[in-house]
């Protein structure tokens, strides 16, 4: 069995789908014998020209080995773990640093048209591509994320999606009267969409929101629209929440708003999914497109108060029909392997570059 | 200076496309279409846009990796299009980043929405590449932003080229700032849209007269002003209103308020669309009223059909010669001038309008006339732009050096306090950030 090491970078005081995917991914590689542990150092930024600094303090790691224990593989996740120097590197990507390549020259990149910017963004997409090009197996959580890695650095990759992390815990009830959104609160999640379209979705329907602040003001920002709008009694912040409150808020919503912009993966997507909950996303919504196909296992809708809030009218009129939805949609997680199967995949693609390096456990 | 195989110059072309054979409305994308087969009889072409798909057989890409392709093989000429429409972001943001020949089709731009372009120093940049003495501006304040007047945009324009005139005075008349060699401004010209060579004026016989609009029901199309002259017209005729999908249900709405019923509405508005649409018609209504926007390509469509046109000398039809086109003076009579006109073409009358009408667009704006004009403006330009292109190098030279040394700036500091605490009793020294992080920015050439 090998000496792993499972990178992160993490902005201190959240959590989000990345946590998630590392212990998963620890916990799955130790249960097949491996001795694992995780190097994570603290991701920042802004300022922008900080992120040339945590490139460099990503290569300057030296994790060949450690009190007399080869390492025999690092495994990195998403920008910049990828930059660590290692003879077996293998990447399962997570997401590049976004405002340089999609999200570049719009309203979530913070990338300006300054010539300095110009020549960091430069910087950095030559900086990617010789960092990831050194890796012995390139995958990414989804086919959105490994496509904008073909697109924009000319790198191929396979698609690894991680196995949702409560395996077969979700469960289905007698659908409640709200819809549920579950994530991170900032700008490029858009539960400011959803929000706002309340006052068109039928007043009994209610909204109950999961998930912390990851923006400075965003909290205030969806509150004085909550006000605004006098959607107190229909709209709940609950923050975050355990593990046995999120399975009980899934399995009893009427339906799982998840439409972020061009998202990487979207375990919420999932998550729904395999509560046998309609999903309810955008036309650009990214990764989620992989799985929710509109009428059959959720709605694909137009990224627009209209858009959203006349689409979620449409389900609650037919409410049958969203109970297949969510059946379907459960039917279509169990046949792809993303409760437990899906993990064997996973670590053998992530483990191949060991070819027969084996220590004793 | 010819790099290509051939012997041709390189020219990077950005602008939106009409991909996959889908027809669009995009000026830019139509213009492209019929310019580029006769262009690239000239030049060795790679396009750019905001996508992944092939066009046609040029090489195509995504306009993100545009550096790496013209450091790998440097273009001799980078030509925009930029259009007021949200499928020319991409241009707006990327022609200050490797600046180039400019071809407005707008000046004044409503359809971007939010400020794309968030603190952008354009002023500050632009005098410092014009005077390299100058220090850059601070980093992390906010700059405020002017709009929507394209100032930013024409300012970063080495070489502006407009296809219609007013929006050609409004540049002379307001944008300032400009980008110069030396001291020196390129000159900006005026080029029209393309239209299609060898266009057809044969339409087919009707007992009805048959009108043809191609603008949306808000108010500075004038389509009110059409209905109501219409709603009082005795003769029998027929509405061909092109529009897009979107606006269809204001248009019937509108249609329904004035009583007029004759009408066919032709769902999605494209240049194309458009010429087919001028075989079937006896008279085109043009009336635009508004600092925004052009009638063109959709005029000069109708006037190659050798149709008479009734248009607003208002704006950018302004340079128009006046006997190849129906003048409206916008206004309270605005309807009863259209009514005249219809009421006169009934009778026969106007048919020379139409003549001189085709004949004028025959001789300007085909598209092998378009496209032998833009290609000596090409060639006349490219040895003036290879000298500002070795310029611009240097501009970006310095903000690549900039942008390290302040990345050493900030590792300088917070590094150097973990060394203090941490380590200077192992290591006897604190920790030299630039020595940790030096080394790794030159391998990856950050320091060139």
């Amino acid at each position: 069995m090998a000496n792993i090491l499972v990178l992160s970078a993490k902005v201190p005081f959240t959590r989000g789908g990345q946590d998630v995917l590392v212990g998963s991914l620890m916990r799955e590689l130790k249960r097949r014998g491996h001795d694992v542990d995780s190097v994570e150092l603290p991701f920042k930024c802004p300022p922008k020209e900080g992120l040339l600094n945590q490139i460099a303090l990503w290569r300057a790691l030296d994790l060949e080995s450690f009190g007399g224990k080869k390492v025999d593989l690092v495994i990195a996740t998403k920008f910049p773990t990828y930059f660590v120097r290692h003879p077996r590197k293998a990447l399962w990507l997570v997401h590049q640093h976004r405002p340089i390549y999609d999200l570049h020259a719009g309203p979530y990149s913070d990338f300006s048209d300054d010539p300095r910017d110009e020549a960091l963004r430069r910087m950095l997409i030559d900086a990617d591509t010789k960092a990831i090009s050194e890796c012995g197996y390139v995958s990414g959580i989804s086919r959105t994320v490994i496509e904008r890695l073909r697109n924009f650095n000319g790198i191929a990759g396979q698609v690894l999606y991680p196995p949702l992390p409560m395996g077969d815990r979700y469960r289905s009830e007698e659908p409640e009267k709200y819809i549920l959104s579950v994530g991170r609160l900032c700008g490029i999640k858009r539960v400011d969409l959803m929000l706002k379209a309340m006052p068109i979705v039928q007043p009994f329907i209610k909204l109950k929101i999961v998930g912390t602040e990851d923006e400075p003001g965003v909290l205030d920002y969806l509150k004085n629209e909550t006000a605004k709008h006098n959607l107190e009694r229909r709209v709940e912040f609950l923050g975050r929440v355990d593990d046995n409150a999120l399975l009980d808020l899934y399995a009893k919503a009427f339906a799982v708003y998840y439409a972020p912009h061009n998202e990487d993966y979207g375990y919420v997507t999932l998550e729904a999914m395999a509560s046998g909950r309609p999903v309810i996303t955008g036309r650009d919504s990214g990764g989620t497109l992989e799985f929710v196909q509109h009428g059959v296992n959720g709605l694909v809708l137009e990224p627009t108060i209209d858009g959203i809030g006349h689409g979620i009218n449409s389900l609650v009129h037919a409410p049958e029909q969203a109970r297949a939805m969510g059946q379907r949609g459960r039917d279509f997680v169990t046949q792809a392997g993303l409760l437990h199967a899906g993990w064997d995949g996973v670590v053998n693609g992530l483990t191949s570059v060991l070819g027969n390096v084996r220590h004793a456990a | 200076m010819p790099r290509s195989a051939e012997g041709k110059l390189r020219l990077a072309w950005f602008s939106p496309l009409n991909l996959g054979g889908q027809d669009s409305i995009s000026v830019s994308a139509y213009a492209s279409e019929l310019l580029l087969p006769h262009l690239a009889q000239h030049f060795e072409i790679e396009l750019f846009h905001n996508g992944f798909e092939q066009h046609q057989d040029f090489p195509t890409h995504h306009y993100v990796s545009a550096y790496a392709v013209d450091r790998a093989n440097p273009f001799d000429l980078v030509f925009y299009q930029l259009e007021d429409a949200r499928t020319s972001n991409f241009v707006r943001v990327h022609l200050g980043q490797m600046p180039g020949l400019v071809w407005f089709h707008d000046i004044i731009f409503t359809s971007f929405g939010p400020e794309p372009i968030l603190n952008s120093p354009w002023q500050y940049a632009l005098r410092k590449f014009n005077d390299p003495k100058l220090e850059w501006p601070e980093r992390g304040e906010e700059l405020e932003q002017f709009g929507p007047f394209g100032f930013r945009e024409s300012a970063w324009a080495w070489r502006a080229i407009f296809s219609n005139p007013a929006s050609h005075a409004e540049y002379r008349r307001s944008c300032g700032m400009r980008l110069s060699t030396n001291g020196m401004p390129e000159e900006s010209v005026c080029l029209p849209l393309p239209i299609p060579d060898q266009p057809t004026a044969e339409r087919s016989a009707a007992d009805v007269l048959r009108v043809g609009f191609c603008g949306s029901a808000r108010i500075e199309q004038r389509a009110h002003k059409v209905l109501q002259a219409l709603a009082e017209l005795e003769r029998p005729y027929k509405l061909y209103w092109l529009l897009e999908q979107a606006e269809r249900e204001h248009a019937m709405n509108l249609a329904a308020e004035f009583e007029v019923t004759h009408i066919e509405f032709v769902v999605g508005r494209s240049p194309r669309a458009w010429q087919g649409l001028s075989k079937q018609i006896d008279v085109a209504l043009h009336p635009l009223f508004s600092v925004y926007g052009q009638p063109d390509p959709y005029l000069a469509l109708s006037m190659a059909a050798e149709l008479p046109c009734m248009v607003t000398t208002f704006g950018a039809p302004d340079y128009l010669p006046t006997n190849a086109f129906l003048a409206i003076e916008p206004g309270q009579t605005e309807s009863s001038q259209i009514l005249d006109y219809l009421r006169q073409i009934c009778a026969g009358q106007h048919r020379q309008t139409g003549l001189r009408a085709r004949e004028y667009a025959l001789q300007r704006c085909t598209a092998s006339i378009v496209a032998r004009d833009l290609v000596a403006l090409l060639l006349d330009s490219a040895s003036r732009y290879a000298r500002f292109r070795a310029a611009w190098a240097n501009f970006e030279s310095q903000a690549r050096l900039d942008v390290a040394k302040e990345a050493l700036t900030l590792a300088g500091p917070a590094y150097g306090a973990v060394g203090k605490s941490n380590c200077e009793s192992d290591l006897g020294s604190p920790i030299n950030a630039s020595r940790l992080i030096a080394p790794i920015m030159e391998e990856f050439g950050w320091l060139k």
